[in-house]
C-alpha cells in the first residue's frame, strides 16, 4: 500500500468539483487506500445532502406588506449622500479598515515619539564654507603657532560661542 | 380569495396613509419591488437561515432590502439580483451579529421553546403527512440549531454554498474575501456540522 499525505483539507473543494485535475487525482488515489479521509469525505458529502434537502421556509403572514411599507417609507426620505454610500461600502472592507487603523495608530505613536526625538527643532544652518576660510586666514595670520581656527570651526558647529580673542 | 382581498385591502390603507413619494422615486421604488417580489423566496430563504428564527429573518430581510433601494441606482439591469441582493444582506447580518456581541441582549446559542415552535410552524406545505411534517420540523430544527453555533462567516459561507448552490467565486464576492479564504471556512464550517450532527448523518450515507 503507498502511503500518501492525507486529503482531509481538500475534501470539501474535491465534492464541490474545484480541485484542478492533478488534485482530484491524488486526492481519489489517497480515498481508495484511506479508510480515515473516506470516512470524513462521505460524512462531508452527507451534510451537504442534508443542508440541500432542508425545506424552504414560510415567512410570516403580511411578510411582504410589512416589507412594502418600510420601502415606502425609506422612498418618502431624503437621498442619501452618494459618497455616504461609497463610504459605507469602502469601510466594509476589512484591509481597509485595517489600513486606516494602523495608520491612525502609527500617528498617535509616531508623533510624540518624533517631537521627542528632536525631529520638529530646527536645524541649524549648514557651515558656510568661504565664511570658515576667511575665518581661518584672519585667525592663523593673527596666531601662526596656534591652531585656534579648528577649534573654532568645531565649536561654531556645536553651538559652543566663539573664545574671545585674546 | 378572502386572503387576496385582505391583502388588497391592507395595501389600499397603506397606500391611503403612504408618505408622499415623488413620482421619478415612486417608479423606481416599483421597479425594486418587482424585483423583491420574484425573488422574496431565495431572500427569505436566506435571511431564515442566517438569521436562525422567523422574527430575526423577517427584520434581516427588512434590513438588507432597504439597504438595497437605497443602493439600487448601483445595480446593473440584467445582472442577478439575487446575487448582489445575498451581498448587501452578508453584510447586514454580519454587521448586526458584531453589534449584538458588542451589545448582547439574548443567547442567540439557545432558542427558546417559542423560537422552536415558530420554527415548526415556519415551515409551510400542509399537504404533507404530519408525522413526516413533524419528522422535518425536527430535523430542520436540529440543522437550523448547528448552523446557529458556527462562527458568522462560516454560516454565511454554508448558506450561500450548500443551500443557496452558489459558487465559490460567487461567494467570496457576496462575503467580499478570496477564494481561498471561502474554501476553507466552508470546509471547517461542513466539519463542525458533521461534529454536530453526527446522529442525523449516520442514517443517510
Amino acid at each position: 500500500m503507498t502511503r500518501t499525505r492525507h486529503v482531509s483539507d481538500d475534501l470539501s473543494a474535491y465534492i464541490d468539483g474545484a480541485l484542478g485535475v492533478r488534485e482530484v487525482e491524488r486526492v481519489k488515489a489517497h480515498l481508495d487506500v484511506c479508510p480515515g479521509c473516506q470516512q470524513e469525505y462521505q460524512g462531508l458529502q452527507a451534510v451537504q445532502r442534508l443542508l440541500r434537502s432542508l425545506p424552504d421556509p414560510t415567512p410570516q403572514a403580511g411578510f411582504l406588506d410589512r416589507m412594502h411599507w418600510r420601502l415606502l417609507r425609506e422612498a418618502s426620505q431624503p437621498a442619501r449622500p452618494r459618497w455616504l454610500d461609497t463610504l459605507r461600502e469602502t469601510w466594509s472592507i476589512r484591509p481597509f479598515r485595517l489600513a486606516v487603523v494602523a495608520g491612525g495608530l502609527a500617528l498617535v505613536l509616531g508623533l510624540p515619539v518624533a517631537w521627542m526625538s528632536g525631529q520638529f527643532t530646527p536645524r541649524q544652518a549648514p557651515l558656510d564654507a568661504e565664511d570658515y576660510v576667511r575665518h581661518h586666514i584672519v585667525l592663523s595670520s593673527d596666531r601662526p603657532l596656534v591652531d585656534e581656527a579648528t577649534t573654532t570651526f568645531v565649536s561654531y558647529d556645536f553651538g559652543i560661542p566663539d573664545q574671545p580673542p585674546r | 380569495m378572502a386572503d387576496a382581498v385582505s391583502v388588497l385591502d391592507s395595501r389600499e390603507a397603506m397606500t391611503r396613509t403612504a408618505p408622499h413619494v415623488d413620482e421619478r422615486t415612486a417608479h423606481r421604488l416599483a421597479a425594486f419591488e418587482e424585483l423583491v417580489q420574484r425573488h422574496r423566496n431565495q431572500i427569505y430563504r436566506v435571511a431564515y437561515r442566517l438569521a436562525g428564527n422567523p422574527d430575526d429573518a423577517e427584520d434581516l430581510a427588512q434590513e438588507a432590502v432597504v439597504e438595497a433601494f437605497r443602493a439600487f441606482d448601483r445595480y446593473r439591469p440584467g445582472t442577478y439580483f439575487d446575487r448582489w441582493l445575498y451581498r448587501i444582506m452578508s453584510r447586514t447580518y454580519i454587521d448586526t451579529m458584531r453589534r449584538r456581541r458588542r451589545r448582547p441582549t439574548v443567547s442567540l446559542d439557545a432558542p427558546s421553546a417559542a423560537e422552536g415552535e415558530a420554527r415548526i410552524h415556519s415551515m409551510g406545505d400542509s399537504s404533507q403527512d404530519p408525522q413526516e411534517l413533524t419528522e422535518k420540523a425536527s430535523l430542520d430544527g436540529a440543522i437550523q440549531a448547528a448552523l446557529d453555533r458556527l462562527p458568522q462567516e462560516f454560516r454565511a459561507a454554508v448558506v450561500l454554498a450548500d443551500i443557496e448552490g452558489l459558487s465559490y467565486d460567487e461567494v467570496a464576492d457576496a462575503l467580499r474575501c478570496p477564494v481561498g479564504t471561502v474554501r476553507s471556512r466552508l470546509h471547517r464550517a461542513r466539519q463542525m456540522l458533521r461534529g454536530a450532527l453526527g446522529p442525523l448523518l449516520s442514517g443517510r450515507r
